[in-house]
């Protein structure tokens, strides 16, 4: 149902595209149906409506690049992924939906002139699915230039049959329209026997539903079209699309998304109230008025004033209530969170025949999923403790912080007894823990502490028991891979001749191995061995291959010898033998073996070129520089272009010719803080300048250690 | 019918002495080698990371191992330390990190790390890295015998972490053979053959390592793989002689590689023997460096 786009699905997606496009060849080259004057006129109408509409949105219209950052598997994950959003002021504020921005923790704005923004969170507000963003406008080519900005227009309005246009980055592709009709202005996605409004969630353990009834509409979106308007044929915003599937689109009406986009940009949060009741239509009910009190929240506002579930509520502040379908309940909901926080409510109602009166005094509504973060050292990610975790998980407390994950082999896992996913993290070595963010407090201040301790007394709470165990911190090291045992080795590669290729080249009795490569700047390099040559015997001994499976024989026979001591091959060569000495040689280092080393800020691990590595690319000896083996996609190394086999040749003004280079380059570069970057690479035999432009952090010994801004 | 009968008894009371005593040797036999060459037996946990195209992983790893060297030098299998052939064909690599080694009831572990590995032959050494003047019990691979096809042979191995990691005897029969790709064991019978750890004769003398054997990538072309996966997976026993060299050249290796690495510091902050105080701070910055990797 989410609208982001994951790149790699985009390839897909084109394909079929391509498919669509060639039988839409097939339907233009087809005979046109006679058409009338007026017909003409109502197309030609039609189409300067569409014209002015479009030039009054389309400008504004922006393509969000969103770095985002999950956690799972006890660490961050970044990722990448596109939507849409639209400029509705001059100052630069963008809307769009709180599951394009959600999670993110970069934004790079492709505006209608192909210019290239970055942008910064201003506000989300996840039970509505609003987020705005602000263009960072120091960044225009021209800043003083006007923006566009496109006008928000009344959704209340809006009909059944409607025309609509649907604006935004479908399949990532930027600034697209499609045209279709309402097809229903007050969809709700509750009322089946299974679901109410309040259980729809866009995202695991956030509700979204709660206020909103949406546009529905048929302008074909796809993902990534997410965040972006839908737009009247007058040219104003009449929707923020959020949903879509089978030809079906669904927006979030404007006068609901403005509100909230406004209270967002005035206060970056919106505020409201809650009293701890889902409600239900009255249909089967057997009332013809009010609405049934479907649930209530144990200890909440509507439960402490004495409202039980079954109730059925007539009326509220004075003013009766009547709600026979599902559609009704959302305008409901978004009245009492409308009520100021703090603020009474008074409701009468009718319980088992009998009326009854009741004073709610609202708290604030919280979200349902708190900030996230990484305690890397520890192996594990956490949550804040919100209401709604508290209450749906039966905790006693909302102290403490939620351990979300673990990673495998990290020292929370290592920790015994373990500790697991779900479980509360309650104190480290006695200290308490309140929330998430003193827990972040503890966590920055143990991890600076030299030496880090050697263990921390950690206690925690499991369905309800209270656990201790022991956990080592430990800093995220990059240890070298173990180095082979050195053996002897002549600088060849070879082929098996065997019996039935012997008789075909002439010399049946002679079997062997036949030289197919020799490697440069080898001791065979230099010795009078040559590519063709057939070795029949090492050390006198005969060799004799009786198939492939003996491909590795004469290797290992070579290898059973001393390094540094020679010896005697039998060498067919041109039908006539010889005997030639050749000194054996150390075995090279090979990739596996070769030292690494990883960049936390780039999310970048390179490793020292090898003789295998040189060989492999054909480069000479006068090639130097560190192999890149692995660049995370969303890592800013991989933002900026750098991939796997890349050769850094040169970083910024620093010459990279080994890993030592390579360290010191990095090193000198992070005490600098460029904003840009430019990394020199051969990528096959090209030289190629990648661009990475980091987001430099804290100069801390970790970069995990801030929670998401909230 | 009577001499019938007395011919059974006869029959009978001859298989009684003759399992009985059977069972006799068998005990001593065990319990022989569980008290001579237990004591070299080892835990060795670690914590594999690997990286690649599927991603970064991790994952917690326990193996038995022997103490092949009062210093602290123990012998492992090399494939449960993540096969860089194997690795290299999923598109990664893969680092043993964390690695501890626990002697006896030890439950924290004393801090290790791999000397070396011979891939080849299925072996890699692990050496505790403080073991100051400890010297550990190990075992003696100088003792060692080259069995008859069809003699008894006994392995030993380590039970899990729940069962205490206490040591089992199992017992097999030497079944063959083969001098490819190198002169290897066959054994049959032997449950549980774990690869790392050693094979030895029913009077305890050690036969040689337990080992996994893969052919090179272009030797299995020409269906050379049909039927090689029930051959490797019952294993193979690398004869004692060969272990021995392979464990000198890693002792070797390993200084070898120390020297190197000791090399590399000087020539690049171009320290000679008498250093100067600006030589020495290089040097310090050198070390800060390899410090970041």
């Amino acid at each position: 149902m989410r609208k982001r786009v994951p790149l790699r699905t985009l390839y897909i997606l084109l394909f079929l595209a391509g498919a669509c496009l060639v039988r839409l060849g097939a339907v233009i080259a087809e005979p046109p149906t006679p058409d009338t004057k007026k017909a003409d006129q109502l197309r030609e109408d039609l189409r300067q409506m569409i014209e002015l509409a479009r030039d009054r949105v389309f400008p504004a219209l922006v393509n969000i690049h969103v770095v985002s950052v999950n956690y799972y598997d006890g660490k961050e994950h970044k990722s990448r992924s596109i939507g849409s959003g639209t400029i509705v002021s001059a100052e630069g504020y963008v809307v769009t939906n709180y599951h394009v921005t959600s999670k993110g923790k970069k934004f790079k704005c492709t505006l209608s002139d192909k210019q290239e923004i970055s942008a910064t969170l201003i506000g989300e507000d996840p039970l509505t699915d609003i987020a705005v963003i602000k263009l960072n406008l120091a960044e225009l080519k021209s800043p003083a230039s006007q923006l566009p900005v496109a006008k928000f227009g009344n959704s209340d309005d809006l009909q059944v049959g409607d025309h609509v246009m649907a604006m935004g980055s479908p399949l990532a592709l930027s600034r697209s329209v499609t045209l279709g009709i309402v097809s229903n202005t007050e969809r709700v996605f509750a009322g089946s026997s299974e679901e109410d409004a309040e259980d729809m969630e866009l995202e695991e353990g956030q509700r979204t539903g709660l206020f909103t009834r949406w546009i529905q509409h048929d302008s074909l979106i796809h993902p990534g079209n997410s965040g972006g308007p839908l737009v009247n044929l007058k040219g104003e915003i009449v929707g923020i699309n959020e949903l879509g599937g089978n030809s079906m689109g669904f927006a979030i009406p404007s006068n609901l998304a403005k509100l909230v986009a406004d209270g967002l940009i005035k206060d970056k949060a919106i505020t409201r109230s809650w009293i701890g009741v889902s409600f239900k239509p009255i249909e089967k009910t057997g009332y013809d008025k009010g609405v049934l009190v479907n649930s209530v929240v144990k200890a909440g506002p509507a439960d402490q004033a004495g409202v039980k579930a079954g109730d059925v509520l007539l009326l509220i502040d004075g003013q009766s209530v009547t709600v026979r379908f599902p559609e009704e309940i959302p305008p409901l909901m978004k009245r009492i969170a409308e009520v100021a926080v703090g603020a009474t409510i008074r409701v009468a109602y009718e319980r088992e025949g009998k009326p009854g009166q009741a004073e709610i005094t609202t708290l604030k509504l919280e979200k349902d999923r708190g900030d996230e973060a990484s305690l890397r050292s520890w192996g594990i990610t956490v949550e804040e403790i919100t209401e709604r975790m508290f209450r749906e998980n039966k905790f006693e407390t909302r102290e403490g912080a939620y351990i979300s994950s673990v990673r495998t082999g990290g020292p929370g896992q290592l920790a015994e007894p373990a500790i697991v996913g779900g479980d509360v993290l309650k104190s480290i070595d006695g200290e308490k823990i309140g929330d998430l963010h003193e827990l972040i407090k503890v966590y920055e201040k143990i991890m600076q502490s030299d030496p880090l301790p050697e263990n921390l007394l950690i206690e925690f709470n499991r369905s309800g028991k209270s656990h201790l165990t022991l956990l080592k911190p430990k800093l995220d090291e990059n240890e070298p891979p173990p180095r082979e045992v050195a053996k002897a080795w002549i600088g060849v590669a070879t082929q098996p001749i065997i019996d039935k290729l012997a008789k075909k080249l002439g010399h049946p009795d002679d079997l062997g191995y036949r030289i197919t490569r020799i490697y440069p700047n080898t001791d065979a390099a230099s010795s009078p061995l040559k590519v063709g040559d057939i070795i029949t015997s090492l050390n006198g001994e005969k060799l004799r291959p009786r198939g492939m499976q003996d491909s590795g024989l004469f290797a290992r026979a070579v290898r059973k010898l001393k390094i540094d001591e020679s010896a005697e091959l039998t060498v067919l060569r041109d039908k006539s033998k010889e005997k030639l000495t050749v000194k054996l040689e150390r075995t090279r280092l090979t990739p596996e073996e070769a030292r690494r080393a990883r960049n936390q800020d780039f999310e970048l691990t390179v490793r020292e070129l090898t003789f295998f590595d040189r060989d492999d690319h054909r480069w000479d000896e006068t090639v130097e520089g560190v192999l890149v083996e692995s660049a995370e996609s969303a890592g800013w190394a991989g933002l900026g272009g750098l991939q796997s086999d890349d050769l850094i040749l040169k970083i910024n003004q620093h010459e990279i010719k080994d890993l030592k280079a390579y360290k010191k380059a990095m090193k000198a570069i992070a005490k600098e803080q460029p904003q840009r970057v430019v990394f020199v690479v051969l990528r096959g035999v090209q030289t190629r300048f990648q661009f990475v432009e980091p987001e430099w952090k804290p100069n801390l010994p970790e970069d995990d250690k801030k929670a998401p801004a909230n | 019918m009577p001499r019938l009968f007395r011919n059974m008894a006869v029959v009978t009371l001859i298989i009684v002495v003759s399992v009985g005593s059977l069972r006799a040797d068998d005990t001593a036999d065990y319990a022989r080698v569980l008290t001579d060459v237990g004591p070299a037996f080892v835990t060795v946990k670690f914590v594999l990371k690997m990286e690649g195209q599927f991603g970064n992983r991790e994952s917690e790893a326990e193996i038995t191992g022997v103490m092949v060297d009062a210093g602290g030098l123990v012998l492992c299998g090399n494939t449960r330390f993540g096969s860089p052939r194997m690795m290299r064909s999923i598109g990664g690599s893969a680092t043993p990190t964390d690695i501890k080694v626990l002697i006896g009831d030890d439950i924290d572990g004393l801090e290790a790390k791999v000397l070396a590995r011979d891939s080849e032959l299925d072996l890699a050494w692990v050496q505790i890295k403080k073991p100051g003047d400890r010297k550990f019990a190990c075992l003696d691979m100088s003792k060692s015998i080259a069995p008859e096809v069809g003699q008894r042979i006994l392995a030993l191995r380590k039970m899990a972490k729940y069962f205490d990691r206490i040591l089992t005897v199992s017992e097999g029969r030497l079944a063959g053979k083969t001098k490819k790709p190198r002169d290897l064991l066959v054994p049959t019978g032997l449950g549980g053959l774990e690869p790392g750890l050693p094979v030895f004769s029913a009077s305890g003398q050690i036969v040689g390592i337990a080992v996994i054997q893969m052919p090179e990538d272009e030797e299995l072309q020409g269906m050379a793989f049909t039927g090689i996966g029930r051959d490797i997976s019952n294993g193979l026993i690398l004869p004692t002689m060969e272990v021995v060299k392979a464990t000198a050249r890693a002792k070797e290796a390993g200084t070898k590689d120390k020297d190197e690495d000791d090399e590399d510091t000087k020539k690049s902050s171009g320290a000679s023997n008498k250093k100067s105080k600006e030589m020495k701070a290089n040097d310090e910055d050198e070390k800060s460096d390899d410090g970041d990797e």
